[in-house]
């Protein structure tokens, strides 16, 4: 594949540009320097030049002039012979289209690039400073393996060992055996780790299984333990009560012996011990307390003796009581008497006084009399002061409801006088006004009269200007419509007739003109033919006969010998004619076809003039025939054609102009319909007016409806206007009956009030005065004091009475009381008398109660006595009891034999004591069997045995401790199984870390086999290569190092071959010790063979370097342009470089080589 | 009143989980435990749903657990059903009759365990009458049908047989107890409760014969929904089964086309996309998902190389995606069809891929230095990380000619790109 123009349409930068790299020159070098400065564009150019084969990359960044939608890079490709113009959009599909837009598919650059991908492409056949820096270290990576840089110089890739020891590196960091920095060994150690976890937080079934039984021993030696220590500390603790009770023993005998000499000693109650004191005291003072009391009885008895009582004056107590009260009550009256009785007199002159002033001077009337009820002095106070309301309201009311009345008259007087002022219209000239007026307004007929008038005016222009157009026809327009015309069908039959004369006679013409070409065809053929043959055609035959034949006749008359020669001369002519006719035969043939067919083309074209000729009367006809139909429009046409286009563009005209003619008459008769409509709704808008009582005079219908309007309008203003007074006349009628209704309940209520006024008065003595409401105001309230005086009056008469009852009935008792005690009565002083006889009573009741005092004292020293009597008799029994006891006769002796009982049961309690704790400690039912038991063995033995158990005992205690944990433990050990997930989580992470393991493994496995399997192809690739490739790469070497160095060699080394240079000088060096300038220099030499390489079997595709000669000297560079020229032999080289010294430097090396320029 | 019982099997308690996800301490935190989560959620079940029992067909645990704390945990769960009323019938299978815990087991008195021998056991419920046959594994390997052993069904009873069966079997594999569908069809039961077999089947038929699967997954093999089966027997001896979901986590495998996406992010993009459809078909709290990434992508190689890459940013997009977990990613892709022309591609590195497919894999030398190094790493690994290379030599040799080809095409992969850094 060749590029042979690179169209940069609409591509970063460019737009429209254009690197036209020409043809091929068949021998010539195919190198292309692409000259540009700085940011001119040659990268881009480059990728404008991969995006064509490849398409647009996704995310071009390409795109900052041209949108991505609008991007465009074409080029015309050579493949083979083929050419190919094709351009590229950025599309997802179909982006490759032809010259000509239409999209084509990728194959045909697919097939031309053998399958490569646009990284491919790219690594292979592009070059540039980076791709040479990173080869030259690739050289260094691989420290010189042959098949690595066989392979990394054709594929273009770089970093192949630094991948491959990647891959070796990765594993290593996977597995390595016996290393202990690997992933693996850190997961095995993670593995024994969690294997330590489980077994310190788990318990296995046999482990439980033996913890089950751990318990079950340790339960079971508890429990015999526990027996034990039960049976020796009972032995021991029967020993012990032995020994402690031997010595309780001995003592138990001796107290014994101390109680024996009291076994007669009798046993009083055990009471008397504490009761003799109080018996011994009482012994001493119960005689003396009796004499006192026989004395003091005596004494009491002489003094209620002494005492006197006056019992006359104690029968009349209460009397005389009564009459010291009543002295009291006659001592206050006595001088208040005289003084109650002149406040009653001024109280009987105030009164009658009042009642004269009420009831006149002249009436001496009762004061009593004159007084009247409280009820009905209320009654009459209340009705005086509702009174003034009663007539203020009457008044009024009377007065509202006149002029309610008046305000009525008024309102209806004003309805009058809408109606008789304006009457209404009737609602049936109303509804025809409305209606009339209406029906117009909605026909909207003066609008319509407008626009059919206009429409009138126009359509009769429209009509007249169509008229004009059928010039040079002119004429009426009935005429014009009642002219006869052919039919369309008929024009359409001349036209087709026209048509195919038209057609006829092209074909004839064709045909005549196609005659005549193959005829001049014919015979220039025919006279090549001649030309050709020469002058072996019939004629020239006949005439070399002719020739033969004269010379014969000349000849057979001279028969000399120059008529000889010259027949002989015609002989060989003839006969050489006659080899050269032989052997052009073919021609000859040919050339009478040729001559034939000639003939037959003449008269094909002989023949086509006369059909024309006939044609053209058929023409003529058709004039003829159309020229009869006299229409207009055919005027001087050329042609049957265009005269009946004449005569259609006339048609036509004349049917505008006679459907304007119509159109004109339709409008006329709507204008007159119109009119014909205004005249009938005025008509009729008149009645209704007259009706309406206007009636028109000569209006016209815009007048008319105005009219209406003004009319209708009026009556509905008055229709409101008498709307508002029928709403005031009801408003006032409303108001004035409602006046009329307070006044009347005014009135009721005076009536009610005088009919009250009659019912007070009725009872009373001023009820003739019921008419004089002042009079009677004026009496009720003088008689408002009255009531109270009167009280105040019989009050004091009553008091005046009482107290003078009082005297007489206090007198009369006094004189009774005297005369009951027989005293004398004078009647005199009758206070000092009552004074007297209270003073006797009182003395009389002091003499009684002294007596009584001393009777009660009496009577409880008698009861006293009888106590200490019975007291005496109790006591002399008691100690009668315990002399009698005891056989003794005074209580002290009884006091002494009894602290000797005391004691002698304070030791029989001590010996009982000690017995029980005997019988405790021996632990047997009775002393007896105590005192065997502890008489059974030896005491010393029974000690010894004792401590011997107790020791013992001791000892097995600790041991109970012991087994006790044990069991404990082992409980708690079982107890302890729990069941939480901490196993469960130990083994999912276990399993987890297996499969990690396993994964990690499988990882290693494919990356080691993977090494191992690349290795060998690489070796493999070295073999299949080596031999093309490392000529061509040692020459190009050598070229390029300016013969510094011979070539390039190989030298095996383990398994791996090596590449060496070939100094010049001798000797050998190893890619790895060259300069890197040198190194730069191989590497591009290897990548030119592997561009060899691959053009020798495939299609070649250009070659693309992008200014790679950055570190090279001048001579260097031309070597370097010079192999690129020689390169360019095989396939396209382009250079791009922005250095204008390597263009003249590539012309210089490269005679041919051609300079394109960016801008 | 009906007569309702839970039926499952094959708990395995405390088995571990099998998936690299696990790596993830926090995943390991919420499902390292999924069996007994699960075994929790069947208890659960019964409780809230009151059953009447939980019948257990065997492997209620694994025939190689040996920790206490499993059998601890098991009798907690049992005395929650045993206080809550609920009987538990329960035959050893394969696994249970292997295990050193069941002699150790202390289990609550409500608790029916069949023994060797075949026994019926009946309960009343109202007016239904239930008869319980069941019976254990004696030993590991029961090669013959243990059907004959069963007593025939009680009449005027609903008949429930329990069995631990591999029904006809899978072949490749040790028959347990072997018997077909149709002989436990014709033996008159009502219902024939199954255990062994993992994955749920419910054989319709004259009686109802549910193999229930296990309640909780525990690797790629054992994908998809989990159930236990919740079964009412109603008055009228009608039998209604009810599938109830037990796993908390699922294994699934999602099945990614990358055809036509040309770029990593889109790449991703559509493994999300997957990954979040499979989620919203999925009803356990968690989804554990083994990404099968096929079609054919221009990314196809370096979806390769960068396998660790692409599960990173996986697992870091679907840190979002609510329960979701990358058990592996098993890559399938292939890169598309070049249009190769007659003479083959012209790249080197194609050239290079065809020397090492058509010479160097076929060199016996090269698979035997190969062989060797899988052995060398192999006897360095723990014995239960070795398995990956195959149980035999005919697996092994499976496994070599997998690895070879594999790697190949890898390393050409890979030189192509780091060689070339953006090839």
């Amino acid at each position: 594949m060749r590029l042979r123009r690179l169209d940069l349409t609409r591509y970063g930068k460019f737009t429209d540009h254009v690197i036209d790299f020409g043809e091929k020159v068949d021998g010539g070098p195919d190198l292309h320097i692409v000259y540009g400065l700085n940011e001119a564009g040659k990268s881009t150019a480059l990728s404008g030049f991969l995006d064509l084969l490849f398409g647009i990359e996704e995310r071009s960044r390409y795109d900052f002039l041209h949108p991505y939608a609008a991007m465009e890079v074409g080029a015309v490709l050579e493949v083979g012979e083929a050419r190919h113009e094709l351009r590229r959009v950025k599309q997802r599909t179909g982006s490759l289209r032809d010259a000509a837009g239409q999209p084509v598919g990728d194959g045909v650059i697919a097939g031309a690039l053998a399958g490569l991908t646009r990284d491919a492409y790219r690594m292979m056949f592009s070059l540039d400073d980076q791709t040479l820096e990173e080869g030259g270290n690739a050289i260094l990576d691989s420290k010189g393996d042959l098949g690595e840089l066989l392979f990394s110089a054709s594929a273009g890739l770089a970093g192949l060992s630094r991948a491959l020891s990647a891959v070796t590196g990765e594993a290593d960091a996977i597995f390595r055996r016996r290393a202990s920095s690997t992933e693996i060994a850190g997961l095995k150690r993670r593995l024994n780790d969690l294997k330590a976890e489980r077994e310190k937080v788990d318990v296995q079934a046999s482990a439980h299984a033996a913890l089950v039984a751990e318990l079950r021993r340790a339960e079971q030696a508890y429990d015999a333990a526990m027996t034990e220590h039960g049976t020796l500390k009972a032995r021991r603790d029967d020993l012990g009560g032995l020994v402690r009770a031997a010595p309780l023993a001995a003592e138990h005998a001796s107290l014994s012996a101390v109680l024996a000499p009291h076994a007669e000693l009798p046993r009083p109650p055990a009471h008397w011990a504490s009761d003799l004191p109080a018996l011994m005291v009482a012994d001493a003072t119960l005689g003396t307390k009796r004499a006192a009391a026989d004395e003091r009885l005596e004494r009491l008895r002489a003094e209620i003796d002494g005492i006197a009582v006056d019992r006359r004056v104690l029968g009349l107590a209460d009397r005389i009581e009564a009459l010291s009260l009543g002295s009291a009550r006659v001592q206050t009256a006595e001088p208040d008497l005289p003084k109650r009785r002149a406040e009653l007199a001024e109280s009987r002159s105030r009164l009658a006084q009042l009642a004269r002033a009420i009831a006149g001077p002249e009436n001496d009337a009762d004061p009593d009399a004159l007084a009247v009820d409280a009820a009905t002095l209320g009654s009459l106070r209340g009705l005086i002061e509702r009174w003034s309301g009663v007539e203020e309201k009457l008044s009024r009311s009377r007065e509202e409801h006149e002029t309610a009345s008046e305000a009525f008259d008024r309102a209806r007087e004003d309805r009058a006088a809408l109606d008789r002022d304006h009457p209404a219209l009737g609602a049936p000239q109303r509804a025809a006004l409305q209606a009339a007026a209406g029906r117009v307004r909605e026909t909207d007929l003066l609008a319509r009269r407008r626009l059919a008038q206009a429409a009138a005016r126009a359509k009769s222009q429209a009509a007249e200007e169509a008229m004009r157009r059928l010039a040079p026809w002119s004429g009426e327009p009935a005429a014009l419509e009642a002219l006869r015309v052919p039919s369309a069908r008929q024009i359409q039959a001349w036209r087709d007739e026209a048509a195919e004369h038209a057609l006829r006679s092209k074909g004839h013409c064709e045909r005549g003109r196609g005659l005549e070409t193959e005829g001049a065809a014919l015979a220039a053929k025919v006279a090549a033919a001649e030309a050709a043959i020469g002058p072996i055609g019939d004629a020239e035959a006949a005439a070399l006969r002719a020739r033969r034949d004269a010379a014969w006749v000349r000849h057979r008359d001279a028969m000399d010998a120059a008529s000889a020669a010259a027949f002989e001369q015609a002989m060989q002519a003839v006969d050489g004619m006659a080899e050269a006719r032989l052997a052009a035969a073919d021609r000859l043939a040919e050339l009478r076809g040729l001559r034939r067919d000639l003939e037959v083309c003449r008269a094909g074209i002989a023949r086509e003039a006369e059909l024309l000729s006939e044609l053209d009367g058929e023409r003529s006809d058709l004039s003829s025939r159309i020229e009869a139909a006299g229409l207009p429009g055919s005027g001087d046409a050329a042609s049957a054609g265009e005269r009946l286009s004449g005569i259609e563009d006339w048609l036509a005209l004349r049917e505008r102009a006679v459907a304007a003619i119509a159109e004109r008459r339709t409008a006329e008769a709507e204008c007159a319909a119109v009119e014909a409509e205004i005249a009938r709704e005025a008509g009729a808008l008149g009645e209704a007016l007259a009706a309406a009582g206007t009636p028109p005079e000569g209006l016209d219908l815009p007048a008319l409806l105005q009219a209406a309007d003004t009319l209708l309008a009026e009556d509905a203003r008055y229709a409101e206007a008498r709307a508002a007074a029928d709403k005031r006349l009801r408003d006032d009628a409303r108001s004035l009956e409602a006046r009329r209704k307070d006044a009347a309940a005014a009135a009721g209520d005076g009536r009610a009030w005088e009919e009250a006024w009659g019912r007070a008065l009725a009872g009373t003595w001023f009820a003739g005065l019921a008419a004089d409401r002042a009079a009677v105001r004026a009496i009720v309230e003088a008689i408002a004091g009255l009531p109270e005086r009167l009280a105040e009056r019989d009050g004091l008469s009553h008091r005046v009475e009482a107290m003078q009852a009082d005297r007489e009935a206090f007198l009369a008792e006094l004189a009774s009381v005297q005369a009951a005690l027989g005293e004398p009565a004078d009647g005199t002083e009758p206070v000092a008398a009552a004074s007297a006889l209270r003073d006797r009573l009182r003395a009389a009741g002091h003499a009684l109660d002294a007596r009584r005092a001393k009777e009660a004292e009496r009577a409880d020293l008698e009861a006293k006595r009888r106590v200490l009597l019975e007291e005496i008799g109790l006591h002399d029994a008691r100690k009668a009891e315990r002399l009698a006891f005891f056989g003794l006769t005074s209580l002290a002796d009884v006091s002494a034999r009894l602290d000797e009982c005391a004691r002698r049961d304070r030791i029989e309690a001590d010996r009982d004591k000690l017995a029980a704790r005997i019988r405790q400690e021996a632990g047997a039912p009775s002393l007896e069997a105590a005192l065997e038991r502890l008489a059974e063995g030896a005491p010393e033995e029974r000690t010894q045995a004792y401590e011997t158990s107790d020791r013992r005992v001791e000892d097995l205690n600790e041991r109970l401790k012991e087994l006790f944990a044990a069991k404990s433990a082992a409980a708690d050990r079982l107890a302890a199984v729990g069941g939480d997930d901490a196993v469960v989580r130990i083994e999912a992470e276990r399993r987890t870390i297996l499969l990690e393991i396993e994964d990690k493994a499988l990882r290693f496995l494919h990356l080691r086999t993977g090494a191992l399997l690349a290795e060998r192809a690489l070796q493999a690739y070295r073999e299949k290569h080596r031999g093309s490739m490392m000529g061509r790469a040692s020459d190009a070497f050598r070229a390029m190092t300016r013969d510094a160095y011979a070539g390039l060699a190989t030298r095996p080394e383990k398994d791996r071959e090596i590449l060496i240079g070939r100094p010049s000088a001798g000797g050998s060096k190893l890619a790895t010790d060259m300069s890197k300038g040198t190194r730069f220099q191989l590497y591009l030499a290897l990548r030119l063979a592997g561009y060899e390489e691959f053009v020798a079997t495939r299609h070649p595709v250009p070659f693309v370097a992008d200014d790679i000669m950055e570190t090279f000297d001048e001579p260097r560079s031309e070597e370097v342009l010079s192999l690129f020229g020689k390169v360019s032999h095989l396939g396209q080289v382009i250079y791009l470089t922005h250095h204008r010294h390597l263009c003249d430097l590539a012309r210089k090396a490269v005679p041919g080589a051609r300079v394109h320029e960016l801008p | 009143m009906a007569f309702r019982f839970l039926h499952t099997a094959d708990i395995h308690l405390d088995s571990p989980l099998r998936s690299l996800a696990l790596r993830n301490p926090d995943l390991a935190a919420l499902i390292g435990g999924a069996t007994r989560q699960a075994l929790s959620a069947i208890v659960d079940l019964c409780l809230e749903e009151q059953v009447d029992a939980l019948i257990v067909a065997g492997d209620l645990y694994d025939g190689t657990q040996t920790s206490m704390k499993t059998a601890r945990y098991l009798a907690e769960q049992m005395e929650r059903l045993h206080r809550a009323g609920i009987v538990v019938y329960k035959v050893r299978g394969n696994h249970d009759a292997l295990s050193k815990i069941t002699q150790e087991l202390v289990l609550p008195p409500s608790l029916k365990l069949f023994g060797g021998r075949a026994e019926t056991v009946t309960v009343r419920k109202g007016d239904i009458e239930v008869a319980i046959h069941g019976l254990s594994f004696a030993k590991a390997h029961a090669p013959d049908s243990l059907l004959p052993k069963y007593g025939r069904p009680r009449p005027d009873a609903v008949n429930i047989g329990i069995m631990h069966t591999s029904l006809v079997g899978a072949a490749g594999h040790d028959p347990y107890a072997p018997c077909s569908v149709a002989d436990l069809h014709e033996w008159g039961f009502d219902y024939w409760a199954l255990g062994h077999v993992h994955a749920r089947s419910e054989h319709r038929g004259a009686s109802k014969v549910v193999m229930p699967g296990m309640p909780q997954g525990r690797d790629i093999g054992e994908s998809g929904l989990k159930t236990v089966s919740l079964v009412t027997v109603r008055d009228d001896r009608t039998i209604l089964i009810e599938e109830r979901p037990t796993s908390i986590a699922q294994f699934e495998r999602i099945s990614v086309d990358l055809s036509n996406l040309d770029s990593w992010p889109a790449v991703l993009d559509g493994i999300e996309r997957a990954v979040e459809a499979a989620r919203s078909r999925t009803a356990a709290a968690h989804l554990v998902g083994r990404l099968v990434l096929g079609g054919r992508t221009p990314l196809a190689w370096r979806l390769r190389r960068d396998s660790d890459l692409l599960r990173a940013e996986i697992e870091h997009r679907l840190g979002g995606a609510g329960q979701v977990w990358i058990d592996k990613i098993e890559i399938a892709a292939t890169p598309p069809d070049a249009t190769a022309p007659a003479g083959g591609i012209a790249d080197p590195l194609d050239e290079l891929g065809a020397l090492l497919r058509d010479e160097i894999l076929r060199q016996p030398a090269v698979r035997e230095s190969v062989g060797a190094l899988v052995k060398e790493i192999r006897d360095d690994l723990p014995p239960d990380a070795r398995r990956f290379c195959g149980e035999d030599e005919a697996e092994f040799e499976r496994f070599l000619d997998r690895l070879l080809g594999e790697s190949g095409a890898e390393i050409v992969a890979r030189l192509g790109q780091d060689g070339a850094g953006t090839r």
